[in-house]
């Protein structure tokens, strides 16, 4: 039952994708977000974790829902189809397990949400729901329909084109500035002229940013620098001014999904896999995952994800089991990964190796991987469907961190240590008094 | 798919029909099939003949909750707008149909004497109809309808998703997905150039 005293409440979550704790206390610290910490707490945001693995569509779906890939059925961008065992891309509608917007809403709080990754389809809701990343059509990006078709006359942009960055990387830097400004003007405007309990803005042009011009970022001699630091000037102008369109008592959570940092190199799993004998190519006219062929003993997925071919050979079908728990095979793998060749000039490649059924649990950890590979910071995964060198120069300046990503509350406290994004659920869910047992999480903070 | 009712129930002009229309295109769209019973329809056609007492009424909702049971035991969805003002035949279908969704349109009689999109009210306030429903005779509120409507105080978008959302709760209504081949086209390009593949 709703506590009471939490019935005239309402939260809003601010979320910069991918922005590293470290980077964005340096940036508090030195004034450049100077508006957005004159109307939060003088307390420094504290540092979370992420999800494993650590890549948006994971990571939000575990926001979202309250619960690992176990339980929300979502372990990367790529996945096979339950039936088909082809590659499919999982969306909105792939996610299972409750939805925050769901749970809030059946308890009379209104929502508004806007570009959430893992969120398009957009879903009914009580209130309003744009969707996010994957999501492809203004025309249908929205709920209720109406909203898209404001948006379409706008010109909004659900994502930046990142096609030509590296021609044009001053263009990029401005694409990006218009999308943020739209963006967060569009959210005052929903924000001020509908009923709400619960909003979350997401702006998902930091980790555009970061993954195309991370050096140009951390380097403060780097020829972009200046113009990453007008983005980020315009990103405090644009959130600061979201923020002073709500009441002073409303609660705000600024977060982010994951870290970031330089990327050093690529990594190709399938490559290595192939190198082994463990992977098997087909024909190069196949695609996808035909491409591997039957006789293979293991594949991977991006990222870090490995499954073993549990099935006899089938030509026509490719079938791929799920998890089957661990074999010999899984910790042959598992050790060599370990040990041979796995090493990045004077550090590893990988942080860890695991077994999935020692990191994934819940109703849909039968689709997990059998070995989920963690990288070492600066290592990118990649799980290429066809043959390339196992290591190779990045293509881009930044990845993705397990660590690192921010909370930050305006009134409440963080007061567990190592707070994890599978917190973030039951934490909000307590500040409306809707916390219930049972849940993954925990409450990461003590409200006033 | 299993089959089931969402029975629209509320004043005249409380918005039914216009939710139950607007509900079985969504329906549509989602790839079930389904049929309305609308009140008024069904006045001239099925109940043709029968009159306003209690009797009437309740006999006149017993045939519209055969019907609905019959379509419902066929797989098919029944969308049901009627007055029904009487919560004990209401119940009745409701124990008949077993997959039964509940929907109480909650209006004010002010609002629906605004609407009045039949000019019924007008006549009912001048003493020209008798028995009129929320005017001169009782309308029974359900007391636990498993969605509750205001239509009066929400936008028809705002009641729609309401009755959407519990439809796909309860596991009635598929949720909307799969992506079209040329976006899913777009994904992948999109997800390559991020990197991500």
């Amino acid at each position: 039952m709703p506590n009471p005293s939490r019935t005239k409440s309402r939260m809003l979550v601010v979320s910069l994708d991918g922005f590293p704790q470290t980077d964005f206390e340096e940036l508090r610290t030195s004034r450049v977000f100077r508006r957005i910490e004159a109307r939060m707490s003088n307390i420094p945001s504290s540092p979370m974790r992420s999800i494993i693995p650590a890549v948006s569509s994971v990571a939000w779906s575990t926001y979202l829902s309250g619960r690992n890939p176990g339980g929300h059925n979502i372990y990367g961008f790529i996945d096979r189809h339950p039936a088909t065992g082809t590659l499919c891309l999982p969306n909105a509608s792939s996610r299972k397990g409750p939805a925050i917007y769901r749970t809030l809403g059946s308890a009379e709080v209104s929502v508004i949400m806007m570009n959430i990754p893992m969120t398009y389809p957009p879903e009914p809701v009580n209130g309003i729901m744009i969707g996010g990343f994957l999501g492809v059509d203004v025309r249908k990006i929205a709920f209720p329909a109406s909203i898209s078709t404001e948006l379409l006359n706008l010109g909004y942009i659900i994502d930046a084109d990142t096609s030509r960055v590296r021609e044009e990387p001053l263009e990029f830097i401005e694409q990006l500035i218009d999308i943020v400004r739209l963006r967060c003007r569009f959210f005052r405007q929903l924000l001020a002229g509908n009923p709400w309990r619960f909003a979350h803005l997401h702006i998902m042009e930091t980790d555009r940013l970061f993954h195309f011009l991370w050096h140009s970022f951390s380097d403060t001699k780097a020829e972009m620098h200046p113009a990453i630091m007008r983005f980020l000037d315009v990103l405090d102008e644009e959130i600061s001014q979201v923020l002073d369109g709500i009441h002073d008592a409303d609660e705000v959570m600024i977060m982010s999904d994951h870290g970031f940092c330089g990327s050093e190199r690529e990594w190709d799993i399938n490559a290595w896999l192939a190198e082994k004998g463990w992977l098997i190519w087909s024909e190069e006219s196949n695609k996808g995952l035909k491409r591997i062929a039957p006789q293979s003993k293991a594949f991977s997925l991006p990222p870090g994800r490995i499954y073993l071919k549990h099935t006899p050979p089938d030509h026509n079908r490719h079938e791929m089991n799920g998890h089957l728990g661990i074999d010999s095979s899984c910790m042959d793998i598992i050790k060599e990964l370990k040990t041979t060749g796995a090493q990045c000039g004077d550090h590893p490649i990988f942080s860890d190796v695991l077994p999935g059924a020692d990191v994934f649990y819940g109703e849909y950890s039968c689709f997990a991987p059998d070995i989920i590979a963690i990288p070492f910071d600066g290592i990118e995964l990649k799980s290429r469907m066809e043959p390339g060198p196992v290591e190779s120069p990045s293509r881009m300046e930044g990845t993705h961190t397990l660590d690192n990503a921010i909370i930050w509350l305006r009134h409440g406290r963080v007061v567990s240590c190592r707070p994890g994004i599978i917190d973030l659920f039951p934490t909000i869910l307590s500040y409306f008094g809707l916390f219930e047992s049972g849940m993954e999480g925990r409450i990461l903070a003590a409200w006033p | 798919m299993k089959g089931y009712t969402v029975w629209f129930t509320g004043l005249s002009g409380s918005g039914k029909s216009a939710l139950g229309n607007r509900l079985a295109q969504e329906i549509r769209k989602r790839g079930q099939p389904v049929e309305i019973i609308d009140g008024d329809v069904i006045r001239r056609s099925l109940s043709k003949g029968l009159g306003f007492s209690k009797e009437d009424r309740d006999e006149n909702i017993r045939r519209v909750g055969h019907v609905c049971s019959y379509l419902t035991a066929t797989e098919r969805v029944a969308i049901a707008a009627c007055i029904s003002p009487y919560a004990s035949i209401r119940n009745r279908n409701r124990d008949l149909i077993g997959e039964f969704v509940e929907v109480y349109c909650k209006c004010s009689v002010q609002e629906c004497a605004k609407r009045d999109p039949k000019g019924l009210y007008l006549k009912a306030f001048a003493g020209e109809i008798k028995g009129f429903t929320g005017v001169d005779d009782p309308y029974e509120a359900p007391e636990n309808p498993e969605v509750l409507v205001e239509t009066d105080k929400e936008t028809i978008e705002e009641s729609l998703s309401k009755i959407i959302v519990k439809l796909e709760e309860m596991s009635y209504l598929p949720r909307v997905d799969t992506l079209s081949p040329e976006e899913e086209a777009k994904v992948i390009e999109r997800l390559e150039n991020l990197g991500y593949l």
